[in-house]
Parts: structure tokens; sequence; C-alpha cells
């Protein structure tokens, strides 16, 4: 203890020592190259440790700074140890010496320890390399991320844009739908209505908000809508069929017709949609139809009316006809066949001459009479529908005509088309036109007469050909008139009904007649019968 | 010939009724011909009523000619009243007419006509029907026996 005391004691002294320069033999070299090195020392630790404290101060920020401010301490303690053995060449001040290097000891055994025990965190640190690689990996992908975002964003711009055109498109459509389309939520408040809506009850947006769209409704119809939307909430996103009459602001009510439905559960939508339209002009149309169907019933009601009593007159004729002028003519044609036979004595040749053309006459318009009770019949006769086997009928009729014939007629025949058709009534036709064709040929030397058939999609066509005195075109629409004849009654006897009963019997088929032929080259008539005929076919 | 057949005419056109007995006369029917123009008088006639009760009307065979179109009860009526009577059902009907109606002829052939003859036009015609009349009803005919009870 005493030489610790002692030590203190003589901190300062410089008795102990001779002066370095005295100790030993220094050159002037060794001696000034140890005092130059180790000032040289001193001074750069001297300013070592202000440049850290600069550092440290500056960099306010910097890990570490217990461990600078060691640092600082023991290159500082350092640069004293050599200051004060430069120094000690003049003054040998060993103790003051020994005692700054155990002082630089203990602080730099302070800072290895410290140094040990930052060493991890200090390992931890990056080099500046490293740091740089690392800033620059950060950067990339900092650029990456902005990119990115970039990217994002502009995805994120273009879906906005996406969902607000079509967003746009539906709410356009919805807009300018020429159906009323209402929104409303569940207490039934208008939550929204497109521009029709609002023109259906003929009201601006403003006037709408004037009345609740119910009190619109007829007071009949208010029922039907509650049913409706009754019926709409209790079946989700099944739209319920309404018609009902709305009260329009100029044209009083008007009838519409079209949805509710129950979107409430939709979470886009969440609303009861009605969609409506307005139906007034096919209503209004189909009423009148209705009422002009009802009018055309009447009138057929009344026509058919008219008709039947036209027919009961027309039958009362026929009986009249039938009864009442034919008994005054057989009356007159008896008494004049009495004249003839009980007094033919008494008259010459001029009186009985007068005597036979009124017998003539008489017969002639008895046959007129029948011809005619004929045509009136054939109208009235219901058809009855069969096969007919036409070579059959024309054939039998042929050899009737024939036989009632003095001379000689060439009949040229080809199998003919069979038809479904009134058999009875197609003989009088065929009748009627092989007579006529025979009557009008009868003139020629050799008589030819050609009867033949052919057909086409919907009909069967027959003519008769005949190589006799023919007509003129032009009195063609004469032909098939009542009582029309285009030749006189010396050269063709005859009553001029045969073909108006031609006329009568084929169009009651549904078929037409129509003739060919020129003066002297003889004619041709045909009629055709439709395929589909239906039986009782009423023309 | 069966000579002992009566022809009763209804026929209210007195001309047509002298063309008919006329004709029936220049086919040589001997027959007694009995003319009446009302049809309520002719029904007395054969059912033996009224003026001609005293007529009796089940000793003679008879043919009834029937105009269709007579004054008071007409044709149709008196071949229902005939046709419907047991005593007279069986006397032959034959209805001569002007009158082509087919209604005419359908109902009086539901009624029972025994024939329906359409008088022609042309007198030699209807003569010719007044021939074949009288070969058929009074040659060739057979008649019940009179008197028959049924």
């Amino acid at each position: 203890m005493n030489q610790v005391f002692e030590y203190f004691r003589k901190l300062f002294s410089t008795s102990d020592w001779p002066a370095r320069w005295h100790c030993g033999k220094w050159s002037e070299f060794e001696g000034w190259l140890y005092i130059v090195s180790d000032i040289m020392i001193w001074a750069a630790y001297f300013a070592i440790p202000f440049i850290i404290l600069r550092y440290v101060v500056r960099k306010n920020n910097a890990y570490y700074v217990k461990l600078y401010y060691l640092f600082a301490a023991f290159i500082l303690a350092c640069g004293i140890t050599h200051f004060i053995d430069a120094m000690m060449f003049w003054i040998p001040v060993y103790r003051l010496n020994s005692l700054a290097k155990f002082v630089t000891a203990i602080i730099s055994w302070v800072t290895v320890v410290a140094l040990i025990k930052f060493l991890p965190s200090a390992f931890a640190t990056k080099t500046i390399p490293e740091l740089e690689a690392e800033i620059q990996r950060r950067k990339n992908a900092e650029e990456a991320v902005r990119r990115m975002n970039e990217e994002l964003e502009q995805i994120i711009e273009e879906k906005t844009q996406e969902i607000r055109l079509t967003e746009f498109k539906f709410k356009s459509i919805i807009e300018n739908s020429a159906d009323a389309i209402s929104l409303m939520n569940g207490n039934l408040e208008g939550i929204y209505s497109n521009k029709s809506a609002f023109e259906l009850s003929g009201r601006t947006e403003e006037e709408s908000k004037e009345a609740h769209w119910s009190t619109l409704v007829h007071p009949d119809d208010i029922d039907i809508l509650k049913d409706t939307i009754a019926k709409a909430i209790k079946t989700p996103r099944k739209p319920q069929r309404a018609e009902i009459r709305l009260y329009h602001k100029q044209r009083g009510y008007i009838n519409i017709e079209g949805t509710v439905c129950n979107l409430l559960e939709n979470t886009a939508v969440h609303a009861l949609v009605f969609n409506f339209r307005d139906i007034t002009k096919i209503r209004t149309a189909e009423l009148e139809v209705r009422q002009l169907n009802e009018n055309l019933e009447r009138k057929i009601i009344e026509r058919t009316i008219q008709l039947e009593a036209a027919n009961k007159e027309l039958e009362g004729f026929s009986y009249s006809v039938s009864h009442d002028l034919r008994a005054p003519l057989r009356i007159i044609n008896g008494y004049a066949d009495m004249l003839h036979a009980d007094y033919k004595k008494e008259l010459n040749v001029e009186g009985i001459r007068l005597l036979d053309i009124i017998m003539y006459n008489t017969r002639h318009m008895g046959k007129l009479i029948d011809s005619l009770l004929n045509l009136a019949r054939m109208g009235r006769k219901e058809l009855t529908v069969q096969y007919a086997d036409m070579n059959a009928i024309v054939i039998s009729t042929i050899k009737e005509q024939i036989s009632l014939q003095t001379r000689s007629v060439t009949f040229e025949t080809n199998e003919l088309i069979a038809v479904n058709c009134d058999g009875v009534l197609i003989r009088h036709v065929w009748s009627n036109l092989i007579s006529n064709a025979i009557k009008y040929s009868s003139k020629k030397d050799n008589p030819h007469i050609t009867i033949n058939s052919n057909e086409n999609a919907t009909e069967v066509i027959y003519s008769v050909k005949d190589n006799g005195v023919g007509f003129d075109m032009k009195y063609i629409h004469k032909l098939f008139g009542v009582f029309q004849r285009l030749h006189n009654k010396a050269d063709f006897d005859g009553t001029g009904v045969g073909l108006a009963l031609v006329q009568r019997i084929v169009t009651k088929h549904g078929g037409r007649v129509w003739a060919e032929g020129a003066e002297n080259e003889g004619a041709t008539f045909y009629f055709s019968i439709p395929k589909s005929i239906q039986n009782e076919q009423q023309y | 010939m069966n000579n002992n057949i009566e022809i009763l005419l209804i026929e209210d056109n007195p001309h047509e009724a002298e063309l008919a007995i006329r004709s029936l006369k220049k086919n040589n029917i001997a027959n007694n011909i009995v003319h009446i123009d009302d049809g309520a008088d002719a029904l007395d006639y054969i059912m033996g009523k009224g003026k001609y009760k005293e007529v009796s009307k089940s000793n003679v065979n008879r043919l009834i000619l029937l105009d269709l179109n007579l004054p008071k009860v007409d044709g149709l009526e008196i071949l229902k009243q005939v046709k419907s009577n047991k005593d007279t059902c069986m006397t032959p009907v034959v209805v001569l007419t002007s009158s082509k109606e087919e209604k005419d002829m359908i109902e009086s052939y539901r009624l029972g006509v025994n024939s329906y003859i359409v008088k022609p036009v042309n007198f030699e015609s209807f003569s010719k029907a007044i021939a074949e009349l009288k070969i058929y009803w009074l040659l060739l005919n057979q008649w019940p026996p009179i008197n028959h009870k049924y």
C-alpha cells in the first residue's frame, strides 16, 4: 500500500529515472525517429476521436454510439501514452506514463468487452456493397411493386370503366325502354321509375309525386293488382302477370298489362319490379274486331234470313211456274190438239199451219218451263259427293244421245281421270255438253266429237271438242247465261238453259267452266272439278 | 177390261177435267167416270157422307185420279184421309198433277199414293200417260174382292 501511496505522491516526479535521451545510447536519428513517430501517432490519435465525435454528432442516428465513444476514448488514451512516451526523452515521468497506459489498458478492455458484446449486431450490420446490393434489390422490388400497383390501378380503372359502361348500358336500356319499369321497396314505395313509367300515366316526375300510384288504378282493378303483388311476394323471382286499368292524365282510363316480380331478395336489385305496358290499342282493336264480328254475324244472320226468305219466294215461284203456268199451257195445248183432231177437216191449209205453230210454241214453252225448273232445282239440290266413274257416265250418256240421233257421229273418247263428285248432277253436265256437241256439229258431213281429261295439282279438267259450227269468241260472255243463245232457233233448236245448268252444277262443285271456239271451226267446252271437293259443299 | 171399276176424277179446273175425260174416252175407257171439282165434296163422296150419303161406298171398286191443287180441301189432305181410313185405304189413288214440285211427290208417296203422274204439257204425251194408266190399273192390276171386310 505504501508503494501505491508513494506512486501517486511521486506521480509527476522526475527524480528517480534519467530522461530517455540519457538512458542508453540514442543517436540523434534514433531518438528523433522515436519522438517524431510518437508525436505523429499522438496527433493522429488525437484527431481521430474528434472525427469520430463529429461523425457521431452529425449522424446522431448512428448505431452503437457508446461504442463510438469508447473507441474515441480508447484512441485518445492511446494517443496520450504516445505523447507521454515522446515527452519521456526530456521529462522521465514513468509513473504518469504507466498510469496513462493503465487507463488506456482499462479503456481498451472495456472496448474489447463492448466489442464482444456488440459483435453479433456488428456482424449483422451490412457492408456498404451489401447495403448497396440490398438497396438495389429493394429498389427493384419497390419498382416491381410500383409497376404492379400501376397495372392494378389500370386494371381497376378499366374494370371501373367497364362496370360504368355496363351500368350505363343497362340504365340506358331501362331508361329508354318502351315498357314502364318501376322498382318499389317492400313497403310499396317507389324507388325508381323510368321515363315510360311516368309517360304511362301521362304525368311528369313531379306530377307523379303528387298522387300515390295506387290511386291511379281503376277501383275495380285495385284488388287484382293487390292479389298480383301478394302472389309475387309469395313467389320470389317469378313474374306474376296482371292486366288492369290505369288513370291517364289526358286519356282517362287505359288498359295496361305486365308483370310484378319479387326481386327483394336479389341483393343487386332489392325491389319489387313492376314492368307494364299500354295495351289500350290492342284491347280497343280487339273490341272493335269483336264488335265487327258481332255485326258481321248479325249481318250474316240477317242475310241468311233474307236469303232463306228469297229461297222460299223462289220455291214459291218455281211452284207457281211448275203448277200455275204449266196448267194453262197444257190446256192451250190440249184444246189446240182437240181442235186439230176434231175440226181438221173444216180448216184450210193456212188454218192448220197456224194451229201447228200454236202447238209447237206451247210445247216449246213447256220445255222452257221444265228446263227452268230443272235449273232452279239443281241450284237448291245439295251435293252428294262420292267416287264417280267418269268413263261409265260418259259412255252411257253417249249411248243415250246417239239413240236419239238419226245421223252418224264419230266419238273419240280417251280414258278419263276419275274424280269425286255428285255423279247424278255431273251426268247432266255431260249430257248437255255432248248433246250440244252433236247438235252443233250436225250440219257437218262427218261430225267428230273428242272427249278428253287432264289434270293439274288441284283439279281435273274435262273437255268436249266438236268440229261443228263453233262460235265467235266475242260472244263468249253470253255463252253460259240463262236464255242466251248464239244461234237462231231455225238452225239449232234449244231453250238456252243447258249451258246455264252446266255452269250451275260445276260451280256448285267448286269447279269452273269455259269454252274456246271460232266460227265454223268447232268448239271445245271445258269444265273442272276440284280434287279436294267435300260433301255438302255449298256455293 | 174391268168395267166395274169406277173412276173418280177430282179436278177443279173444268178444262183440265175435259181434257182428262177426253183422254180417258180416247183410250176406250168405258168405265163410269165421276168428276168432282171440289175437295170437300170429293171427300164426302168417297166417305159416303153429306149429300153423297145415299151413294154406297163399299159396293164398287174405285180408282181415284187426284189433282193436288184444289179449293177448300187440297189433294194431299184427301189422300191422307183416304189412306188413313180403314174402309178406303185400299182404294188406289193416282195423283195427276201439273206440278213438278218434288216435295209434293215425296209427300204423296209418304202418304201412300199408288202412283204419281206429272201431266206433260204436250197433249199427246198426256194421252200416252193415260193409256199406260189404263193398261196398268184397268188391265193388269188385280183388285181386292168387293165388300171385303177388313
